[in-house]
């Protein structure tokens, strides 16, 4: 996977990972608006979801309905590709922070 | 409080995804918006922002890519549970299309098993023949050396048992070599003789075959110095012992000689010679020939050798040795110098078939042919299916069926057709080769039982997949240009005209059809041919039999002469018999011939080794029985005895061969007789000449036939011709008390009517003809059907169109005409393109052939006719439907 991720699709990510077995582009969505402060539509969320399922770094299944919402619903998890991806983006992200002394960089 | 999500998003939702996504997405903005907006909202802009959020770039995008990601998500990563669903619901919805369109499925099972049944059946006559060895040891290392004589047209020829010998003793290529020949001798068994079927055999001859007795032994090396030793046949020793285990040890009296049985051959036991080398696939007995008497050079050729080679040893050094050996021979023997003897070596197996190899080549050439038309005609059932099923393929994928799914489908359905089409060629085939099998030459009546082995029904499988996997192909390149969408529905609902597909399956098929249905018209002819070329003689009503003349039992020359003459008139006088006589070879005998030199005295000794003709010695009433013409001259009389000068009637193939049209009688010639128990050269005036006979099957000219009066020449066994008034096969115990009345020694043997010798000869040519009119009729039916089919799916396709026509004012005639006229000018097109390909295949036939031009006019034209007339009948039924179509129905549909 040389493709590096992008901003988008490592909070969309971060949201998959948060939401565990309930994730679903709704739940993402409202996670990246309240947590992240970013406000993006459903179907940005989902296009991104596709291209992540697409890459292999997320995975989707069909889970039957159940309880009020008796309708059939598609759930997201993160695949070990897609761990991988996420911590190493995070990791190249600390390593460059680390790099700046934040006191030098204030001058 | 929640606003509600207005009705119409769940709608479009439900046509731009999949159900689960849309779900979801349906979802999301329902919790999106229940964020946004408070209760109070108007509802306007709530309509306004879900219309906003359907109509985003991202959401187009995510229905576009949503498909895509369906498309290639691999069927492992749904559950297994999930798999099994879809799997008999596949099934389910497979059957119940196959049930909604039973001729549709009939007709693809029935193309498949016909196909499949006729490629199974003609591949395991084809197996059984060609690819099956001979019952013997390692037999791959068993081969023939024949003999090549300079000026003669055979390069089947027998040796010298010197020859034999002298290959023998040249170790490098040949673990053993073995000589044969075919005979005939009298055995006394229990007060009555019978003809046996003998092969005078050297006594290395059943170890190298590689045969194991079964019961007692085979010969030792030095067999036939001391007391005579007989080995028997299983049959023998069944029909005349009984099967008693004790006949061993036994004595039988062949040729007034007590002979011992040392051995019973094993039930499987056969000889593999190729046809017309003299050498029948079954003898009764087996005697000695020992090689003390090879010592000598000279003599007659006759020992057909048999040869095992070394197991490291390829067929070219053998062949070396052998043409080693034999310039050798020709630098020591003026004799061999002169006749020019030149040895090959070829493997047994492969010479045995050789002459049927051609037939079988051709016959698979066929088979191919065939299998591509029932490809194409599958392909094209298919594909008008499919244009039928396309509507409802096109709104399913509109539904969110995945194109792997619909694909899933199609195969799951051609598959289904493809695995029962399968079976029923199976059964097809094996209910197919067996009637070949029972339709197979006398030649090689000596095979073994066929069965459908493995190797057949792989051949089966694979060509029913092969089948079902070029049908498929046209559909589901259909199917991947589907992308739902809306141009796609549109199409789907009034389609073109006959597609190109369709076109080129019809001109293939009809293309595929001709060349089978030429192949046919050829070999029919040829059989045809065959079954009236003139023989040279009237084969009805004629009883045949063999005589033995023991020249042991009856050692002078005048005492078989006179014996035989005997039983011609005694015969000659039974009631219901208008003529009797007799031959040393009867016409299409199997059993091994006589040949030699018979030039005029002019000829220099040197040469005339390259002057061989057939010889024949006959009985006076000879030429009378069997409807000879006598073209000049006279035919033999009583007067031509042993004491008066010797005679001999030439055919005209002889006579134009010895002396050049110049009128033949009185002249001489030198010749091969036999007399006092040898063969030689004599002098002899021409009394006659007689018109040819095909002796060797009426599509062999003579090359020259010279006979003896009997008289002069009295060999050791005679065939009888009777000509009857009644059915010949009712006399033949009438016969045999006669003979024996004559002389109680006399063994008589064969007893058939001339017409199951004709009938034997012509039974090659007969073969190939009722299996290419086998195959041409299966392609003819199935190409009309296949025409028909396409026709009448892509007529089905523009109803509308026709309707519209129809509606407008077109005439029904007219309609009728042009849906005809393009039915004729796909016809026209397939039969030129099936006339190329003709031309260029039917050269492969040539061999097989017999006075038919591989392009007969009257065959192709014949055939190119009857195929246009099959292609416009096929397209008149969906014609006339077209025209006959109610308007209004047709385009409300």
């Amino acid at each position: 996977m040389s493709e590096t991720l992008g901003d988008l699709q490592q909070l969309v990510m971060l949201g998959v990972a948060q939401l565990g077995e309930e994730a679903f582009g709704g739940g993402i969505q409202h996670l990246l608006e309240t947590v992240a402060g970013r406000a993006v539509s459903v179907g940005t969320v989902y296009v991104t979801l596709v291209r992540l399922e697409e890459r292999g770094l997320v995975r989707s299944s069909v889970r039957s309905g159940q309880g009020s919402v008796g309708r059939p619903r598609r759930t997201y998890r993160l695949t070990d590709e897609g761990w991988q991806a996420l911590t190493d983006a995070k990791a190249s992200l600390d390593r460059m922070w680390d790099r700046l002394d934040v006191g030098e960089a204030r001058t | 409080m929640i606003s509600q999500q207005p009705a119409w998003v769940r709608a479009v939702l439900g046509r731009l995804l999949p159900a689960d996504y849309g779900n979801d997405v349906a979802l999301s903005l329902e919790l999106a918006a229940a964020r946004r907006f408070r209760g109070d909202t108007p509802r306007v802009r709530l309509h306004l922002w879900y219309l906003g959020q359907l109509a985003a770039p991202s959401m187009i995008l995510l229905a576009v890519r949503v498909r895509r990601l369906d498309a290639a998500r691999p069927v492992s990563r749904r559950s297994r549970r999930e798999g099994w669903r879809d799997g008999i619901q596949g099934l389910l919805r497979t059957s119940r299309i196959l049930r909604r369109r039973p001729l549709f499925a009939a007709a693809v099972v029935f193309s498949l098993a016909l196909g499949i049944g006729a490629s199974v059946a003609i591949f395991s006559a084809a197996h059984a023949v060609l690819l099956r060895p001979p019952p013997y040891a390692d037999a791959d290392r068993v081969v023939l050396v024949w003999n090549r004589l300079s000026g003669f047209d055979d390069s089947r020829l027998p040796m010298l048992p010197y020859q034999v010998r002298e290959l023998r003793s040249d170790s490098s290529a040949f673990e053993d070599v073995a000589g044969i020949w075919a005979t005939a001798r009298t055995v006394a068994l229990d007060e009555r003789a019978v003809l046996a079927r003998t092969g005078l055999v050297t006594p290395n001859f059943f170890s190298v075959l590689g045969v194991q007795p079964g019961l007692g032994r085979t010969f030792s090396e030095n067999e036939g110095l001391a007391d005579p030793t007989v080995i028997i046949s299983d049959g023998m020793w069944r029909q005349e012992f009984g099967a008693a285990d004790d006949v061993v040890g036994k004595t039988v009296v062949i040729d007034g000689a007590e002979s011992v049985v040392v051995g019973v051959l094993p039930p499987d036991f056969r000889l593999v010679f190729p046809p017309g080398v003299g050498v029948p696939t079954d003898l009764d007995v087996f005697v000695p020939f020992p090689w003390v008497a090879a010592a000598e050079p000279g003599g007659q050729r006759f020992l057909r050798a048999v040869a095992r080679l070394r197991p490291d040893v390829g067929l070219d050094v053998a062949n070396d040795v052998a043409r080693r050996t034999s310039a050798r021979l020709r630098a020591t023997f003026v004799e061999m110098a002169q006749a020019g003897d030149d040895f090959r070596v070829v493997p047994l197996q492969a010479d045995a078939v050789a002459f049927v190899r051609p037939v079988l080549v051709s016959l698979l050439g066929g088979v191919v042919l065939f299998l591509l038309l029932t490809s194409s005609n599958v392909a094209g059932l298919i594909l008008a299916h499919a244009s039928r099923r396309k509507r409802d393929l096109v709104v399913r994928a509109w539904l969110g069926a995945t194109r792997s799914r619909l694909t899933g489908e199609v195969v799951a359905e051609i598959g289904a057709l493809a695995v029962l089409g399968t079976l029923m060629g199976l059964a097809l085939g094996h209910a197919g080769a067996r009637t070949l099998w029972a339709l197979r030459p006398p030649e090689l009546a000596s095979l073994p039982d066929l069965s459908l082995d493995s190797t057949v029904l792989v051949f089966a499988i694979l060509a029913g997949c092969a089948a079902a996997l070029t049908a498929s192909v046209a559909p589901l390149a259909r199917l991947s240009r589907a992308d739902p969408g809306p141009l796609e529905l549109r199409e789907a609902s009034g389609a073109p005209a006959v597609g190109a597909v369709r076109r080129w399956i019809i001109v293939s098929e009809l293309a595929l059809c001709l060349v089978l249905a030429v192949g046919a018209g050829l070999t029919s002819r040829t059989a045809a041919r065959l079954q009236r070329a003139d023989l040279g003689f009237d084969s009805a009503q004629m009883l045949t039999f063999r005589l033995g003349l023991s020249n042991r039992l009856f050692p002078g020359d005048l005492e078989r002469a006179t014996l035989a003459q005997s039983v011609e008139d005694e015969l000659g006088r039974l009631p219901g018999v208008t003529a009797a006589g007799a031959s040393s070879h009867l016409p299409l005998g199997v059993w091994a011939n006589w040949g030699g030199p018979a030039t005029p005295p002019e000829v220099p000794a040197e040469e005339r080794d390259r002057h061989y003709v057939d010889h024949r010695s006959v009985s006076v009433g000879y030429f009378e029985a069997l409807g000879s013409e006598i073209l000049e001259g006279r035919p033999f009389r009583e007067d031509d005895g042993p004491d008066s000068g010797p005679v001999v009637v030439i055919d005209e193939a002889l006579a134009a061969r010895a002396f050049g049209g110049e009128p033949a009688i009185g002249r001489t010639l030198i010749a091969t007789r036999y007399v006092g128990q040898d063969f030689v050269p004599t002098e002899a005036r021409v009394v006659g000449v007689v018109g040819n006979v095909r002796d060797r099957g009426p599509e062999v000219a003579s090359q020259g036939q010279l006979f003896w009066p009997f008289a002069q020449s009295a060999r050791w066994e005679l065939g009888f011709v009777l000509r009857t008034e009644e059915d010949p096969a009712v006399m033949s115990d009438l016969v045999r008390a006669r003979v024996r009345a004559v002389h109680p020694d006399l063994a008589v043997t064969d007893f058939r009517s001339m017409g199951a010798y004709v009938r034997d000869a012509t039974a090659d040519a007969r073969f190939v003809q009722s299996l290419a009119l086998l195959f041409s009729i299966l392609a003819l039916t199935l190409a009309a059907f296949g025409v028909y089919g396409v026709v009448a799916s892509s007529m089905d396709a523009r109803t509308k169109e026709l309707g519209l026509r129809i509606a407008l004012g077109a005439e029904q005639r007219h309609v009728f005409l042009r849906v005809l006229n393009e039915g004729l000018r796909l016809g026209l097109v397939g039969v030129a393109v099936g006339l190329v390909l003709a031309a260029a295949l039917t050269r492969f036939l040539r061999g097989i052939l017999f006075g038919v031009d591989p392009l007969d006019p009257a065959v192709v034209s014949g055939v190119a006719l009857f195929l246009l007339l099959v292609a416009m009948i096929a397209a008149a039924v969906p014609a006339y439907r077209a025209s006959h179509l109610d308007p209004v129905r047709s385009i409300a549909s």
